[in-house]
């Protein structure tokens, strides 16, 4: 094989092993995280306890309306999916009795409300 | 008449060695171009996040639902450890602003709420930020709370 080809399929081949390491560094290592993403965007840990803190505002002002607005906030799902999701996460980890009720008051709120 | 010597070049001779720098400057090219599909072209997008990554109006938002919370239960523990989750770099000097930006637009409860929960958290636990001042210095934090409206009692 002359050298010129030879130097040529190296170099393609050196090209393709940059790239697979540059991808697997970007994709896998160090992937580039949402800098201004929203609230969508949480880890559900974060979002259960939005939630909670929604329950604590509704039960001291009793508006359904601002727990609306507010659960819409954390997510585009209807409040209902949200509080449920918050709460199925919240009994796997093992909140706080009081916290779970507060959420399910919360929860109850909006099945009574359902038309 | 006499032939000059011809130079033969066999087919076996290989040129002098240029060295292996071509491949590095392949791998470097291809890390490039890597790393410009992963990070800008086609990022991980779907990745989940930590209320610190939030954009700015988000963490507002955020602000706002914690120090209400705080006006509503009075546990400032659990504010504080919330506030900690944004990673703001001056938290009271943030919550301090952000009410005074609220009171400019008229939501005056919502400016009422962050400028106490600034206050507790002065009054209260020392902030990270404060930690780093000297002795025998003056801990007083600026929080602006002149400019609001005394607090509506509750009947």
């Amino acid at each position: 094989m002359p050298h010129r080809t030879q130097r040529l399929i190296f170099f393609t081949l050196a090209i393709c092993v940059g790239i697979a390491v540059g991808l697997i560094y970007g994709w896998v290592i160090n992937p580039r995280e949402i800098a201004q993403g929203g609230p969508e965007a949480l880890r559900m840990d974060y979002k259960t306890d939005l939630v909670l803190m929604v329950a604590e505002l509704y039960q001291n002002d009793g508006d359904l309306s601002g727990a609306q607005a507010r659960l819409s906030f954390i997510s585009k799902n209807t409040p209902l999916e949200i509080i449920t999701s918050a709460l199925i996460f919240a009994e796997n980890v093992q909140y706080d009795p009081l916290d779970v009720s507060t959420m399910l008051a919360l929860k109850s709120a909006f099945e009574g409300n359902l038309p | 008449m006499r032939e000059e010597p011809r130079e033969v070049h066999s087919y076996e001779e290989q040129p002098p060695r240029k060295g292996n720098w071509y491949l590095l400057t392949g791998l470097v090219l291809g890390l490039l171009i890597g790393l410009i599909i992963s990070l800008v072209l086609f990022p991980v997008r779907f990745r989940t996040i930590d209320p610190s990554k939030l954009g700015e109006n988000y963490k507002a938002t955020y602000r706002l639902m914690i120090a209400n919370v705080y006006a509503a239960t009075g546990d400032l523990d659990r504010a504080q450890q919330r506030l900690d989750l944004l990673a703001d770099k001056a938290p009271i000097t943030t919550l301090g602003t952000q009410a005074q930006r609220y009171l400019a637009s008229g939501l005056s409860e919502d400016a009422q709420n962050l400028a106490l929960f600034a206050s507790a958290l002065t009054s209260g636990i020392v902030p990270q930020e404060t930690r780093d001042i000297p002795p025998n210095t003056i801990e007083s934090e600026a929080v602006p709370t002149q400019t609001l409206p005394p607090l509506t009692p509750i009947p």
